[in-house]
């Protein structure tokens, strides 16, 4: 069987185009891989054989009609909080483990319109709460780069799936770095959108004003034509915002000559791997190197970030998760008692730690007497932070960064502390608490033969500027393929 | 460092049950969390807005008007329990 796994999607898309290959050809290539790879790996949850099979199909017939999308045909992977209509979306919790989406996510609808074949839903933390995918209830994904390491999280499935190159796009969420640092700890290209750039009809909610859906892909191409395919307005989410789209493919061909790119002295401190720090400094060379001028700036607030972040996410994470009382859908307790209990007891059973552990959080710093020192005082502070980005963007089009400040970690290496844990997204969790959109492209590898990204983040709706540099970066460095 | 008296309590406005041998534990794990987090005492926000909206957008309306996204058959399919068109609870009144 001929191996597509280091196909991009554009490689694979001209391939289809001119008639060398089928997409039945290329989804059989891929569930055959992850037949292979995957009982170790564990990218997915759930593995959609048939289905994937009947869209190749289709594809092929819509192709055959002169049908020629980007996607048309190419297979993709989507994070499990994402609804596919018809199929399981467990969210990596017991609490939705027999859970049959009613209807599909707009972002779902969109790809299947443009032709994309979905081939299953990849594992997470549950509800997207972690930075490591150690917190699903049905197991770790496996970082394919070395797997004794994470993937990273919490959309840890959908990074390894592309890194194991079963498909050269899937689907995450990112609420606080949910997307860019399980990309920089899997090898792979990682986009948070702008808040409001792409529906979050259909993604099962954790923090309401902080997440959102952005694509995975072999490369920064790849990323463009899955934003291409699921941005845009929807009338279903109220806080998607009414733009034009852009094409962002177009923004690849252009380069970096006069941006300037600011280096924040704030995210250049001790704690940060020096292996790390040295490939930000060379992409700052390799921009330079294009015309780009190297500004430091300073983001003065970036210290508070983690603990803004962990009072309003916990916070939105404890009021949106009170919908799974075992009532409507959801696991419901087998223990006889009243309607209180009932809520009690199906909850306690079904979440996880990591989940109850925020939700009690949440719950304690929304309550009476803690409200104003908490949850007022955070929703303040990010008032600072949105300052220090717009003050920076005043002064520099790109701010460039690492995206973790380590490379992957160990299983359990973090598990027994939470902050530790939380301190891992310390440099994506701003871009967030800003709406602005982020992106890691993969930099160089460790000593150990592991993944290190940089982080790009940029102004509100400026993902043309960020695909312009994150491309401009990508083509100025080496970086080595995965052989499995 | 949160009491095992103020660790049950938001246990319970949260709908979540805690077992004796937990109470310490989670007591002790939130306290670290939120030891970390009191350093927002020290950031002075007296003039500072809250932000609770990232975007600048003000509502947004639609016209009052009722959609059938899907029959009631599907909203029950996934429930625990139902009967006749409803969704089923334990007995609330005597």
């Amino acid at each position: 069987m001929a191996d597509f796994s280091k196909e991009t999607c554009s490689s694979l898309s001209r391939k289809l185009a001119s008639g060398e290959v089928s997409s039945v050809e290329v989804v059989k290539s891929a569930l055959a891989r992850i037949d292979r790879l995957d009982p170790a790996l564990h990218a997915f949850i759930k593995v959609e054989h048939e289905q994937a099979l009947t869209d190749a199909k289709i594809a092929d017939e819509r192709r055959a009609k002169g049908a020629n999308h980007p996607l048309l045909g190419v297979p993709v992977a989507v994070k499990d909080n994402i609804l596919v209509e018809g199929g399981f979306a467990t969210c990596g919790s017991k609490i939705l483990e027999n859970f049959k989406s009613p209807y599909s996510a707009t972002v779902v609808k969109k790809l299947r319109a443009e032709g994309a074949v979905i081939l299953g839903k990849t594992n997470l933390d549950e509800f997207a709460m972690g930075s490591s995918t150690e917190n699903s209830a049905f197991g770790p994904t496996k970082n394919p780069w070395d797997q004794k390491t994470v993937p990273g999280g919490s959309s840890g499935g959908s990074a390894a799936a592309v890194a194991a190159g079963y498909c050269p796009i899937s689907l995450g969420s990112d609420t606080g770095g949910s997307i860019r640092q399980p990309a920089s700890f899997c090898g792979v290209a990682g986009l948070k959108p702008t808040y409001g750039r792409v529906s979050r009809f259909g993604l099962v909610a954790f923090a309401s004003s902080l997440d959102q859906i952005g694509p995975f892909g072999k490369t920064v191409e790849d990323v463009a034509y899955a934003m291409n395919a699921i941005g845009g307005h929807d009338k279903m989410d109220s806080t998607s915002v009414n733009k034009p789209m852009p094409d962002l493919t177009e923004s690849l061909k252009k380069d970096v000559k006069g941006f300037v790119v600011g280096l924040p002295k704030e995210y250049f401190i001790d704690g940060v791997d020096p292996e790390v720090r040295k490939i930000v400094m060379d992409a700052a060379d390799i921009l330079a190197k294009q015309g780009a001028r190297i500004e430091e700036i300073s983001l003065p607030h970036t210290e508070y970030a983690v603990s803004v972040y962990y009072v309003l996410a916990t916070a939105e994470a404890s009021s949106n998760l009170e919908r799974y009382d075992g009532v409507k859908y959801g696991h419901r307790t087998k223990t006889p008692g009243g309607l209180g209990e009932m809520y009690a007891a199906s909850r306690t059973e079904g979440f996880g730690a990591e989940v109850r552990r925020r939700i009690l959080l949440g719950t304690y710093v929304l309550s009476s007497g803690y409200y104003d020192a908490y949850y007022l005082k955070a929703q303040k502070a990010r008032t600072l932070i949105v300052e220090d980005f717009r003050n920076a963007f005043k002064k520099c089009r790109i701010i460039l960064t690492p995206t973790a400040p380590t490379p992957p970690f160990n299983f359990g290496e973090k598990t027994s502390d939470p902050l530790q844990m939380y301190l891992s997204d310390i440099f994506t969790i701003s871009s967030n608490l800003a709406g602005i959109p982020g992106i890691n492209v993969p930099g160089g590898l460790s000593s150990k033969k592991t993944p290190i990204g940089i982080q790009m983040m940029a102004g509100h709706f400026d993902e043309e500027s960020l695909m312009t540099a994150a491309s401009a970066y990508e083509r100025g460095r080496t970086f080595p393929d995965l052989e499995l | 460092m949160l009491t095992a008296e103020e660790t049950l309590k938001v246990a319970k406005l949260a709908s979540l049950r805690l077992e004796d041998g937990e109470v310490a534990v989670m007591a002790g794990k939130l306290s670290g969390v939120l030891d970390h987090i009191n350093q927002l005492a020290k950031l002075d926000t007296s003039n500072v807005p809250p932000t609770s909206h990232i975007l600048d957008m003000g509502d947004v309306f639609r016209n009052d008007e009722t959609t059938r996204q899907f029959d009631s058959n599907l909203s029950l399919a996934n429930a625990p329990s139902h009967t006749s068109g409803y969704f089923c609870v334990p007995r609330i009144i005597e």
